[in-house]
């Protein structure tokens, strides 16, 4: 009996052994794929809070005359929601698309360690600041943010100074770490590419945003260093000031995961359409315009409030170099795919690419007036704006990164290939979502244009069909998403069980050179 | 593309420096986005204080010096006659506010924020009613709750 026991604890210890190694194996990969693995993960778990929190939020929307007394419940939700989104799913996934799209550019990332570290120093310390409880939105705006009295309190959790102070510190933390990890990956793909060879379309974008996110996120983090040192020092904030600096990160942000993903649209749209790129000199001037543009348009946010006319002329002139970017990639991809001999509709990752397009397309002619002077109050701070970005998101972001992580699953197994049923249950999944959540997008855009502002929690009776439309929608288009990524993630399970390969998914894809350089195995 | 953007930015510039552009002259929450008339009335009206301190027809004008505090309009009533012209200075002492009110004539909506005032010209409808402002901006857990006016067009 003793001897069949202690077999069997030696038997759960290397299990438990093995399980722990090949944890420590992805919480700190060694090569490219991952880095994206690890990345990816983190988005998906930053994913899983950012839609509770907004599940959350619209049950108390169906309802128009909620009382203040909801105020710390819902603004909570409104900043959990907002933080997760824009400080964890938008660089995890960014990070993520940059490092594959390297990877199908024959480039790796040799610093993945440093990589690594910095991935769970940047989350655990957004994590921190979100356990303080912060209820002042996402955009942190002065001096609502640091107020912290009977009126308002910034933090319902942290609630003296010191906390305060630190966790705008970890929120700072949070942002060098994004500020530093393009660096690496920038000196990364420097390193390893291969001399007298172009990269491909796909690591272009990804190559050239990773320095964009590295010039502008340190606007986030001096932002939230200021409010720091309020709370340790007592450095008084000017309220326009910050809002000045916070919008050079905060327009740019909208873009980190977007423009890699452009970048991916040209690389798997000619190959799913059968031809080239109808121009790929086009796709790759286009760089210049969308980084240009994306960098010097801060204030178009900010029409409504009392600036100066020369930076407001100088917003509409980035506004419209960037809507001929954005305008150039819609006439070079609609071209490749209206002149093509068929598209590949059958493929999964062709078809995720094809409604991320069209998506970008019907979300992004929202965006055609807001920035011009005499249109932009009409709509400004209204739920047009909120149906507006969360259009894009729901379609070019969510759809376009699962058709790389669809991607990223084939990667990681060079034996596996969707199933014809797998294929069609993701292609329904992700056509069950985008649907609903189109039609939700314009439905905020409806309600917004007729007078429906964001972030209330009371509103006109008028709304109230609208809103119950909404949250309706949303619980019927969330299980269209998870229908495709588990459908996607029970065939690679259930085909490498069959094909007998039980490499794991960090090594088992990439060849190590001497050089210390990985080789694609696809594409 | 670019040639387009350009020739507008260009044009755009002619036009703010010869005084004729629409969009960069009326409508923003500036001192100067308002029309003569308004910015004179104002003029006088910061020289020559009301006793209410509050509002005051000048020339022709009703200028308005409004507060927005946490979480309540000082005033959140404003009479007006129909087609009366309307300035609205507002400040906002304590977060950044704004002010939106939405009349058959179009939208009004501006923020405003700690330490600088902004500025709105209009013309109020020439249809007798109340029409409800409301506070745009997340000043705080009541700003959708209680932060509403009323423009009252006799």
């Amino acid at each position: 009996m003793a001897y069949t026991l202690a077999i069997q604890f030696e038997k759960i210890k290397k299990e438990i052994s093995v399980f722990l190694g090949k944890l420590k194996s992805f919480a700190l990969p060694k090569d490219t794929l991952g880095v994206v693995w690890l990345f990816t993960l983190g988005t998906v778990g930053w994913l899983i809070i950012v839609g509770m929190a907004a599940m959350n939020m619209r049950t108390y929307l169906v309802y128009p005359d909620n009382s203040a007394g909801i105020g710390p419940t819902y603004y909570l939700s409104l900043t959990l929601h907002g933080w997760s989104a824009m400080f964890g799913v938008v660089p995890d996934a960014a990070f993520a698309v940059i490092a594959f799209s390297m990877y199908k550019s024959g480039l790796s990332t040799v610093n993945a360690k440093r990589i690594a570290y910095l991935f769970w120093a940047s989350n655990l310390a957004l994590v921190f600041a979100l356990l303080g409880g912060p209820d002042m939105g996402w955009y942190m705006y002065p001096p609502l943010a640091i107020e912290e009295n009977s009126v308002f309190k910034a933090f319902l959790i942290y609630q003296s100074p010191v906390l305060i102070g630190l966790a705008y510190i970890a929120l700072a933390i949070n942002s060098i770490g994004g500020t530093i990890i393009p660096i690496i990956l920038l000196a990364d793909a420097y390193a390893t590419k291969p001399k007298n060879q172009k990269l491909n379309i796909f690591a272009a974008y990804g190559v050239a945003f990773a320095a964009i996110i590295a010039l502008t996120m340190p606007a986030l983090s001096a932002a939230e260093l200021w409010y720091a040192l309020y709370f340790l020092a007592g450095i008084p904030v000017d309220s326009l000031l910050w809002l000045i600096l916070f919008w050079f990160y905060g327009h740019p942000v909208v873009y980190y995961v977007p423009f890699p993903l452009f970048g991916a649209l040209y690389y798997y749209i000619p190959k799913a359409a059968g031809r080239e790129l109808y121009s790929e000199k086009w796709a790759r001037m286009n760089i210049y315009l969308l980084a240009i543009g994306s960098m010097l348009i801060w204030v178009h946010h900010l029409q409504t409030f009392p600036l100066p006319v020369v930076l407001r002329l100088w917003a509409n002139f980035a506004t419209l170099i960037l809507a001929a970017g954005s305008g150039l990639t819609v006439l070079n991809l609609g071209l490749t795919v209206l002149l093509s001999n068929g598209y590949n509709y059958k493929d999964p990752i062709s078809m995720s690419f094809l409604i991320a397009f069209i998506g970008f397309i019907l979300g992004g002619v929202q965006a055609l007036p807001q920035p011009f002077d005499i249109v932009n109050p009409i709509i400004h701070n209204s739920y047009f704006i909120v149906g507006h970005f969360h259009l894009i998101i729901w379609t070019l972001i969510i759809v376009g990164f699962t058709g790389v992580f669809l991607d990223l699953l084939k990667s990681s197994n060079v034996n596996f290939d969707y199933s014809k049923i797998a294929s069609r249950l993701i292609t329904t999944g992700i056509l069950l979502w985008t649907v609903p959540f189109m039609t939700i997008g314009y439905l905020m855009s409806v309600e917004g244009y007729l007078g429906m502002l964001r972030r209330v929690i009371a509103y006109p009776a008028i709304f109230e069909p609208f809103n119950l439309a909404i949250s309706l929608l949303a619980e019927i288009g969330i299980p269209g998403l998870v229908l495709a990524i588990s459908s996607a993630i029970g065939d690679y399970v259930m085909r490498k069980v069959t094909v007998g390969t039980d490499v794991s998914v960090q090594t088992s894809t990439s060849i190590s050179m001497n050089i210390g350089k990985e080789v694609k195995v696809d594409g | 593309m670019l040639a387009i953007s350009l020739g507008y930015f260009s044009w755009e510039i002619v036009q703010i420096q010869a005084g004729t552009n629409v969009s960069f002259r009326y409508g923003l929450p500036l001192y100067s986005g308002m029309p003569k008339q308004a910015q004179e009335a104002v003029t006088y009206f910061n020289a020559h204080p009301p006793v209410n301190h509050t509002s005051e027809v000048v020339d022709g004008i009703l200028v308005v010096n409004m507060t927005a505090y946490q979480y309540y309009y000082s005033p959140n009533l404003i009479k007006v006659t129909p087609g009366q012209q309307i300035v609205l200075i507002i400040n906002s002492p304590q977060v950044i506010t704004g002010i939106y009110l939405r009349l058959p004539n179009g939208v009004i909506n501006v923020n405003a924020v700690p330490g600088i005032p902004s500025y709105v010209y209009f013309v109020a409808p020439t249809t007798q009613g109340n029409y409800t402002w409301y506070e745009p901006e997340y000043a705080g857990y009541a700003f959708s709750t209680n932060m509403t006016g009323v423009l009252e067009v006799v």
